[in-house]
């Protein structure tokens, strides 16, 4: 199965799950966790059952397109149900049949591991699900986002496509994957991994990005005082992203990283309580 | 014919549950058994796809008296059940006809006694149990319910006899069916009875070996069937037990499969690739005959696979690209030597407010050489422990360690070794963190041990100048473990460091200088003492006895356990008790004189003879006994204590009485008393803290 009908099979999957496909989010994301289709649509009462691809950004798991098993940016499949369904681990196991992993002849395991993601305020328990050994999805019910208590409890379901498909294709080396029949992903890929790990390592203005993020963060929080919680958002994922770079070119210390963490998730919870907020208060979906 | 007896069972069905929660929800479980029922045969069984306590042999119904009102109170002039007594008749559904007379406390009742349905209470103490069991951490997954569980419930099964309970928990209703292993077998399995073995055994023919005893050692047995085709003498020793006992709580039905991978990872250190092989993945190494490891792998799968090349195959790719990345950090560190790490160190918080860990490695050069001098280390293995602390936290920035917290130490040891260090640095760098378990050895270098005390004093010095200090039963920063790591090495290598000064050179060390030092020094080594005496009395010796011992100084720590060992050994002895008499009877009298002994006793006009004799006594013999004591032969200085005062003191005791009115009379006999005192608990114990059985203590 190349690495596009990966992404259709799926999409199919969790369409005839009733979920909404929407598209992946047009900023540097460390995960899918924090596009606005997850950090959001997990706050608050309304049910939502949504899916997408997120390409995520690590810079500093970038390798110069060298390691056969490390990227600079790798893509996951993401599904959000709130509130999370009874049978989900079926529902999702269920899926991977789909891929063609038939569970009598592989190992499936629920391995416990719960998540935190303190730039978000946000944290969950479940598991990494093992296929012979090989973490394939990270499935965790959500406790927390942006600081808040989270009822109901929604679900996330975050594939590996790489990982999957490299099981799948029975492939050692990333870039040795198909993307589709006759194009190589490290065709599609390598370039790219190959620039933005010389970028992150070496060219990232390690003396200049401090501001940066001192200036996205500012406007970050003067946006949520005008009430403008996407376009704040916005600037909460800026920051971070900068940050992640700064972190890539070695340039925080660790005293420093915990306070470039907690002004990311001041942003961040400033966003989730303005979102929180009736409508008619000047927060809320669609208000 | 009904049964006089039922069996109960409950099934709780969850979603996995993460290893560790197996064991301590059992226990619950089994706790609210005997609560239950305390005579009922409880037992439990856990994958971790359910918890299931199962009771043997209860009753169907037991009585119980219900009183109502007394009984002058219940009946009417001509001696009938009143109206107040049949309205309580009739509120417990029964007739005037049931109501009798039972006693309470001496005065007589009207009473009931009532049938209380087993079923029926167990149905209710059942959901209560569940809603109680706590979890190292728990979740939420029900809308607007707090209900909480270590991970989702999905089933209950919940059984008397063949009748299902109508127990009601996290949203769910018990039933009478339970689930085999996913995938394997058939949904929907109906359970007739509560009857433990057919349970299991309907549980087994469908792929779920529910005993967690059951699955560790059908998962040891057959590892050690595979360790053995390597090496035949492999035993159960050489299967690490935490990670069989967490491997036997992640599946319901194991299968071991072989694997192996390439031989050129062989080149990593051992601990490396154990290390990848147990946290990423949890497989089991392999040994060779000669002790090396080997390049395979034992994986402990989840279910009866009639196939197993593809698992094999998909968990040596797995393990293969983790390798990979063990071998690139390996090679990545050893291009830098550790000395350029230091200024990394600059930028490494130890702890919040602490300063980083070069400030420590600061600290730690001229506090582990101060100690290595008192270890009277010669220059050589001085110059070791410097250079040791100079690159002890170095490997804390390799990219290994920062992968594996774990390798600390070990990597430090290893790319010192590789890097041209000597022998004697690498070796203290990976003694420095030992023991870190109950189970490990302690250092055997001087370096070693120097580096190993130098780190925990510090931290603990540290942390407690920043107010730190654990208090009650919660130890955030795992002080406790740091003393005890010092308490083994002073014992184990039996070292005579006196261990207040080190505390002091310790708290000296730290930069700004702590406020109220003197107080500081005081808690820290009151903190080690208190571990000293857990450690003791975890070796057997009674409390009171290292009480006496320390009560003489325990500074010289190997000195205070020969002490504890010799008088340990004297309990019950005739020496030991006149001993202990001696030291009592000197101190009772003069316990609130405040005399320091120092003082001179004077004879004169006024002495008794007898008074006149024990000083004599003292005079002449005390410096005997202290000998024997400097020479360490307690056994004899407590025998030879004995037989010299004893005597003479009794005479005293007769013959004089020490509270007189003339202050200087009375203070010149306390002051006798109290030298003859200090002989032996100034140096030995203070043996009027012990307990003597009843009637042993006879003072004579």
């Amino acid at each position: 199965m190349d690495f596009q009908t990966l992404i259709l099979t799926l999409e199919n999957y969790w369409r005839g799950k009733g979920c909404l496909l929407v598209q992946p989010y047009d900023l540097e994301v460390g995960a899918g966790t924090f596009a606005p289709a997850t950090f959001f649509s997990v706050l608050g009462p309304d049910p939502v059952r949504t899916a997408y691809v997120q390409p995520a950004r690590r810079p500093a798991d970038g390798r110069y397109g060298e390691n056969p098993n490390r990227l600079y940016q790798h893509h996951q499949y993401q599904v959000i149900i709130k509130p999370a369904p009874f049978d989900i681990q079926d529902i999702y196991l269920a899926s991977l049949r789909e891929l063609g992993i038939d569970p009598k002849l592989h190992d499936l395991r629920f391995v416990e591991d719960d998540w935190e993601s303190p730039t978000l305020g946000a944290s969950g328990l479940g598991w990494e699900v093992w296929c012979d050994g090989l973490e394939i999805t990270q499935f965790t019910y959500f406790q927390q986002m942006g600081g808040f208590e989270l009822d109901p409890v929604p679900v996330e379901l975050t594939y590996g496509l790489e990982r999957i498909a490299m099981f799948l294709q029975g492939v050692e080396n990333v870039f040795d994957l198909e993307w589709a029949e006759g194009i190589s992903y490290g065709a599609m890929r390598k370039r790219q991994e190959y620039e933005f790990s010389r970028y992150s390592f070496e060219e990232v203005p390690a003396g200049e990005y401090p501001d940066l993020f001192r200036r996205f963060e500012e406007e970050g929080l003067a946006l949520v005082k005008a009430g403008l919680v996407y376009p704040a958002y916005d600037f909460a994922l800026k920051c971070s992203h900068v940050f992640n770079l700064l972190d890539a070119r070695g340039a925080v210390s660790v005293s420093e990283r915990a306070h470039y963490i907690a002004r990311v998730r001041r942003l961040a919870r400033g966003c989730a309580e303005l979102y929180l907020r009736k409508p008619e208060e000047g927060g809320g979906e669609d208000g | 014919m009904a049964e006089r007896r039922k069996n109960f069972l409950l099934e709780i069905g969850t979603e996995e549950l993460p290893p560790s929660f197996l064991g301590p929800a059992l226990e619950q479980l089994r706790a609210g058994a005997r609560e239950l029922s305390p005579t009922a045969e409880a037992s439990t069984l856990a994958t971790p796809r359910r918890l299931v306590l199962h009771l043997a042999g209860l009753p169907l119904w037991r009585e119980e008296t219900v009183f109502g009102p007394p009984l002058e109170r219940a009946r009417d002039e001509k001696g009938n059940w009143n109206r107040q007594a049949l309205g309580f008749a009739r509120g417990r559904g029964k007739q005037d006809a049931d109501l009798r007379v039972a006693q309470k406390k001496g005065r007589d009742y009207c009473a009931l006694t009532l049938r209380i349905e087993t079923a029926v209470e167990l149905a209710e103490a059942a959901g209560e149990l569940i809603a109680r069991l706590g979890f190292p951490k728990s979740m939420r997954w029900l809308t607007g319910d707090p209900f909480r569980f270590g991970r989702p419930i999905r089933w209950l099964l919940c059984l008397f006899g063949s009748e299902v309970l109508p127990v009601s928990a996290a949203g769910l209703r018990a039933g009478r069916e339970t689930r085999g292993l996913r995938f394997f077998a058939p949904e929907g399995l109906k359970v007739p009875r509560a009857d433990l073995g057919e349970f299991q055994k309907l549980l087994r023919d469908n792929y779920v070996l529910a005993d967690s005893d059951q699955r560790k050692k059908k998962i040891e047995a057959g590892l050690l069937r595979q360790l053995r085709r390597r090496r035949p003498a492999a035993g159960p020793e050489d299967i690490d037990s935490g990670l069989l006992e967490e491997v036997a709580g992640l599946v319901e039905y194991p299968r071991i499969i072989r694997g192996g991978f390439e031989r050129r990872f062989l080149s990593l250190p051992a601990e490396v690739l154990v290390t990848v092989m147990r946290v990423y993945q949890r497989y089991f190494p392999v040994f060779r005959e000669n002790g090396e490891l080997a390049e395979e792998f034992l994986l402990v799968a989840n279910g009866p696979f009639s196939r197993t090349a593809a698992i094999r195959k998909n968990n040596q790719k797995v393990l293969r690209a983790r390798l990979a990345d063990a071998e690139f950090f390996w090679r990545e560190d050893l291009a830098r030597p550790l000395e350029d790490r230091l200024e990394e160190l600059d930028g490494m918080v130890f702890y919040r407010g602490l300063g980083t860990y070069r400030d420590k490695t600061r600290r730690l050069v001229p506090l582990s050489a101060g100690i290595a001098r008192r270890l009277e280390a010669p220059a050589a293995e001085i110059a070791d422990t410097e250079r040791a602390a100079l690159l002890a936290k170095t490997d804390l920035v390799t990219a290994m360690v920062r992968e594996f917290t774990d390798l600390q130490g070990v990597m430090g040891g290893e790319y010192a070794r590789r890097q041209g260090e000597g022998e004697g640095v690498a070796i203290a760098l990976r003694e420095q963190y030992l023991p870190r378990r109950a189970e490990d050895p302690v250092p055997r270098t001087r370096p070693g041990m120097a580096l190993a005390l130098a780190d925990r004093l510090d931290t603990l010095a540290a942390f407690f100048s920043a107010g730190f200090s654990p208090s009650g039963s919660s130890d955030p920063y795992g002080l406790r473990r740091q003393a005890g790591g010092v308490v083994r090495i002073l014992a184990e290598r039996e070292l005579s460091l006196p261990v207040a000064e080190l505390v002091e050179e310790a708290v000296s060390g730290l930069a700004p200088p702590p406020e109220a030092t003197g107080k500081l020094k005081e808690e820290i080594a009151a903190f080690i003492r208190a571990r000293l005496e857990a450690y003791l009395e975890g070796r057997g010796f009674p409390t009171d006895m290292v009480r006496a011992v320390f009560a003489a100084g325990g500074d010289d720590l190997p000195g205070a356990v020969s002490r504890i060992e010799t008088l340990e050994k004297m309990r019950g002895s005739k020496e030991l008790l006149a001993a202990a008499t001696v030291v009592e009877r000197t101190a009772n009298i003069v316990r609130e004189a405040g005399l320091s002994g120092k003082e001179a006793w004077r004879d004169g006009p006024s002495v008794d003879p007898a008074e006149r004799n024990l000083a004599r006594v003292y005079a002449e013999r005390g410096e005997e006994i202290r000998r024997l004591i400097e020479k360490g032969d307690y056994r004899k200085a407590t025998s030879s204590y004995a037989r010299v005062f004893s005597r003479p003191l009794s005479d005293f005791f007769d013959r004089v009485l020490v509270n007189v009115e003339d202050d200087r009379e009375r203070k010149n006999r306390m002051i006798l008393l109290k030298k003859i005192n200090l002989v032996y608990t100034e140096s030995v114990a203070d043996l009027s803290l012990l307990q003597f059985e009843r009637g042993e203590h006879i003072l004579e």
